[in-house]
């Protein structure tokens, strides 16, 4: 698991208390229930937060899937030493 | 505080602590602000899980409605620009014509009036904080940015004007929240999610908003040093004309912490002080200098002698009979402060330094410490009070009979019976007094209120005066009549009126109040209520789990004579009704 990996998985832990940490990496707004419009919103509160990046309101589609974050942090040069 | 931080906060929280709720009316959609506060309260309030309930996104007057027909304890109205009129917003693009400009004064005023119609409505149920518009006002006019149009001038002024109306109610509070930083307002926020603030800007507001909600319980008294700290020099080698707390001898430091001390001893802050010096020089320069701000009758006790400073701030502590985490000390020598702090650990200690920065910051850190909403008579006496109890008790220990003691007091008691929910002196004794208290149950103000409107329940206040002065409200009581029995669920007996035999009185004064033939007390033993399981077990009543039950003909034979004058309301006058 890479740093980002790491970091994003602890931020997603803080939204889904209940989910089990194992089924985390494969999450996305298809599969997890208690993924609606206001957790989105405070996904990308939290990894603006962790990761130093500003989340565009274009960029809020691509943000459905823990796979789909990964990508998009790597892309936008996220940084990993600030949490 | 961090959004990931106020998560975790919140998650780790145990589910079955008591509810606090807080109603959070806005406009803007709450998100990261809502978590932010409860994580605040729930910092504050650890004994219990922190809720904060919101309402519609974009009806600030709507949410207002439902926050007045709610039961959360306490109801935070955030204000903003938008609100007023949806022009003064980004989220709406129209209406910026310079000839729109005096209808948005206008709509914003009329908004205004609504909105306080609907807040003093609140607060007759709950306590309100009216947070006011924290974001930058929108560039509409035409002036250079630099300056106020008249329009926003306009709308500043019918806000201030809502703001000293509501702050005439006794329930509203209006927080101007500090502004850190330059960046509070988030328009990809606002504009995606109807969130309007950057994450640092609402963790900020939501602390600010959680302090004054959940008010810590403001301290009691300061206990100062004198050289270098409330004049600059030393009395016993510069003499009483050789110190100096003014501008012309650099030392108007001294001057700005004796004009605070001097405000706080007005608003019922005790101050004491705390001298390694020779008394009589101490005595003679509170005589001779008429130009010291601080004023010998803001100060007691003066205690100037050699001994080590943890005895004497241990005496004022006895004397004030406060524990030592009501206290702030303020000495500027560091070996003085240590010693002290470590026999008082819980006692707060803090260096003076004249540095105009130190005092700046101490100014703003003392009115933080020390803040309360108004100033009571108990306020106002308190200090004196205390005096009048130091000498009653040096009256009653000169080999005087108790009873011819308490005779020679002079004493009267005013009772008042009533249902006056809004009696803040009242509250604040209930959450404050430990050593006589019935059983250690604090309440809120929205618990407070709603015992109050419970059928055949009443609150019992008592003052007291003798021929030293007035003690004020020295006792609350709330109870329930039922039938020919009154229920007594709270009762607290400041210690400044201990034996007198104010309990026995009050007693007396309930089963007069609705012809009652028993009363019903219900205790709790606690670590601190020693005084009040004394009293208890002085009564002829049967101990009930938990409960005593105190029937009125024998109370009247096992009281002891009282020797007080009363006067008291009855039940009949307040029409309550078992």
């Amino acid at each position: 698991m890479t740093e980002i990996e790491s970091k994003l998985l602890e931020c997603m832990k803080a939204v889904f208390p209940t989910i089990p940490e194992e089924s985390l990496p494969d999450a996305s707004v298809a599969n997890l229930e208690q993924w609606d419009s206001l957790a989105t919103v405070t996904i990308v509160a939290l990894i603006e937060e962790s990761f130093e990046i500003e989340v565009e309101p274009a960029d809020l589609v691509k943000l459905t899937s823990i796979r789909n974050i990964v990508a998009f942090l790597k892309e936008h040069g996220a940084k990993t030493e600030v949490h | 505080m961090r959004l990931f931080d106020a998560l975790k906060i919140l998650q780790n929280t145990d589910a079955t602590l008591p509810r606090f709720e807080v109603y959070l009316a806005c406009g803007c959609t709450p998100l990261h602000l809502q978590t932010f506060l409860a994580a605040a309260l729930q910092l504050r309030l650890p004994s219990h899980r922190a809720q904060v309930s919101v309402g519609m996104f974009g009806n600030l007057a709507g949410n207002i409605g439902q926050m007045t027909e709610g039961s959360a304890s306490a109801g935070v109205v955030l204000l903003e620009w938008p609100d007023l009129d949806p022009r003064l917003g980004i989220r709406r693009v129209s209406g910026w014509n310079w000839k729109d400009l005096p209808t948005i004064a206008d709509d914003a005023r009329h908004m205004l009036q609504r909105l306080k119609r609907m807040l003093l409505a609140a607060a007759e149920r709950q306590r309100v904080v009216v947070c006011l518009p924290t974001l930058p006002f929108p560039l509409l006019s035409s002036n250079n940015p630099a300056t106020i149009s008249p329009m926003q001038a306009d709308v500043e002024l019918a806000l201030a004007e809502m703001r000293s109306q509501l702050l005439q109610h006794p329930s509203i509070t209006v927080l101007k929240p500090a502004i850190f930083g330059e960046h509070i307002f988030d328009p990809a926020g606002e504009l995606s999610f109807g969130f309007p603030y950057a994450l640092s800007h609402a963790s900020s507001l939501a602390k600010q908003i959680a302090e004054v909600v959940c008010i810590a319980p403001s301290k009691k008294g300061v206990i100062t040093d004198l050289d270098l700290t409330v004049w600059n020099g030393i009395l016993g080698e510069d003499g009483v004309d050789g110190v100096h707390w003014d501008l012309e001898h650099h030392a108007q430091s001294y001057g700005i912490y004796q004009q605070l001390l001097h405000a706080l001893a007005k608003e019922g802050v005790l101050i004491a002080a705390a001298s390694k010096n020779n008394a009589e020089a101490v005595q003679r320069i509170f005589t001779q200098r008429e130009d010291l701000i601080l004023k010998k009758e803001d100060i007691f006790p003066l205690v100037a002698n050699w001994r080590p400073k943890s005895e004497i701030v241990g005496n004022i502590l006895k004397t004030w009979n406060v524990g030592a985490d009501s206290v702030v000390f303020i000495e500027d020598n560091a070996f003085e402060l240590e010693e002290v702090g470590r026999k008082f650990p819980e006692m707060e200690c803090i260096r003076f330094d004249p540095s105009p920065r130190f005092v700046m910051h101490l100014w703003q850190d003392l009115r933080v410490k020390f803040a309360r909403r108004t100033v009571s008579e108990e306020d106002r006496i308190r200090s004196t009070s205390i005096r009048v109890m130091v000498e009653s008790k040096q009256l009653s220990n000169d080999n005087v009979d108790m009873e011819e003691f308490l005779e020679r007091l002079e004493a009267t008691l005013k009772f008042d019976f009533s249902r006056n929910s809004g009696d803040e002196r009242a509250f604040e004794l209930i959450n404050k007094t430990n050593q006589f208290n019935l059983n250690g149950v604090r309440l809120t103000d929205a618990e407070f209120r709603s015992y109050l409107a419970q059928e055949g329940s009443f609150l019992l206040t008592v003052s007291y005066s003798d021929k030293f002065g007035s003690l004020g409200k020295v006792s609350s009581l709330l109870g329930r009549i039922k039938g020919d029995e009154i229920l007594v669920d709270s009762w607290v007996l400041s210690c400044r009126a201990f034996s007198r035999r104010i309990e026995f009185a009050c007693l007396l004064a309930l089963f007069d109040f609705c012809s009652a033939q028993q009363i019903q007390i219900l205790w709790r033993r606690t670590d601190r209520n020693s005084y009040l399981q004394e009293f208890l077990s002085q009564l002829p009543g049967e101990t009930i789990e938990a409960s005593i039950k105190i029937d009125r003909e024998k109370f009247r034979r096992a009281c002891p004579a009282l020797h007080l004058t009363t006067t008291s309301n009855t039940a009949k006058e307040l029409e309550i009704q078992a």
